[in-house]
């Protein structure tokens, strides 16, 4: 978990974070990562524990909110969920996300 | 507002780190045990799992620190750091740290002593209605600038100005003894004419103002106590 990367990932890893917990419901850590994993196949290396000050700083803002329960295979575990600020929030920052790229590919054309 | 309300959050993490941080570390332990759970129901030995489990969420230490940034101001532990070394430097040299902490001290003390002056006699204005149409007056002749008035010119301004609404005078401080009251008392006072307070513009709280027949020869002197004489000398609460 080198600084530069993980502050490289901040912005986009919080967006993942909220986009999966939006879709999924409620979530303990490892839920997020297997989810995170799942979807980026082999394009995104993450070591799991990187979710943890990620979940920190989104729970600190409002935008997720935390429960210790148990897991399915009965481990005792916390589970995230997604608040109201935090839907709002990711609208929001889905929005800036895809004007953003949008610029991106339209100034970056893929070279054939 | 999330802005706002993380700082808050992370003022009060200060003194519920140890608690957080022990969440953290419960929440790590029970990631780990659910990926070595999930890897020894697929047939993985005991000790591999555990390998697998740690390698998977990463170095606890870097995660703890990351995540401890995230749940603190770090700029106030830096600034408490610094401050401290700054008090153990000082500490090192105490004769040099004495003579800047008593230059500080009488340059502060003495710059805040002539700002209260400066405030009171400069910046504030008088605490009289219009202060700004309040003017003291003095006759100047060469060599002299500031001398007393004669009271027959102060009877001539008094009659033909056209500047000024009207005039009071008054002369230095008078020093008078009071007895008959207990324990004889020396008293400030001011002799002045009969216009001073209205000329100030303030009444008197209690009792009449001075009238043009205090100020005829002849009659009895009148006096106008002071607020805090008043109540000390005649007892009102």
């Amino acid at each position: 978990m080198p600084r530069d990367k993980s502050e490289i990932l901040q912005g986009t890893l919080d967006l993942m974070i909220l986009q999966s917990l939006h879709t999924m419901g409620p979530l303990h850590g490892w839920g997020i990562a297997r989810r995170l994993e799942q979807l980026s196949g082999d394009l995104l290396f993450l070591n799991q524990g990187t979710i943890y000050p990620a979940l920190v700083r989104l729970e600190q803002q409002g935008w997720i909110k935390s429960e210790w329960g148990v897991s399915e295979n009965n481990r005792k575990a916390k589970f995230f969920e997604i608040t109201k600020a935090g839907r709002r929030q990711l609208t929001k920052e889905a929005n800036n996300w895809w004007r953003i790229a949008a610029l991106m590919s339209r100034l970056l054309q893929k070279p054939e | 507002m999330p802005h706002l309300r993380s700082f808050i959050i992370r003022l009060l993490n200060r003194v519920r780190l140890a608690r957080l941080e022990n969440d953290l570390t419960e929440q790590l332990a029970s990631h780990r045990e659910m990926i070595k759970d999930d890897l020894m129901s697929r047939g993985v030995g005991a000790a591999e799992a555990e390998f697998a489990a740690r390698r998977a969420v990463g170095n606890e230490q870097l995660i703890r620190e990351f995540t401890r940034d995230e749940m603190l101001h770090r700029w106030i532990d830096g600034s408490i750091r610094d401050m401290r070394y700054a008090i153990r430097s000082l500490f090192r040299v105490p004769g040099f740290s004495i003579a800047v902490v008593v230059t500080l001290a009488l340059g502060i003390g003495a710059n805040t002593a002539i700002f209260s002056i400066v405030d009171r006699v400069l910046l504030r204005p008088l605490p009289y209605p219009d202060p700004e149409r309040i003017m003291l007056l003095h006759e100047t002749a060469p060599n002299s600038p500031n001398m007393d008035v004669n009271p027959s010119n102060w009877f001539d301004w008094q009659r033909d100005s056209k500047t000024f609404d009207s005039f009071a005078a008054w002369t230095d401080r008078v020093p008078l003894t009071l007895t008959g009251q207990g324990e004889p008392e020396r008293l400030q006072t001011e002799l002045v004419s009969h216009e001073f307070f209205s000329v100030l513009g303030v009444r008197p709280f209690l009792g009449s103002d001075f009238t043009a027949e205090n100020d005829r020869p002849g009659t009895d002197a009148t006096a106008i106590l002071n607020y805090s004489f008043w109540r000390k000398v005649f007892g009102w609460p």
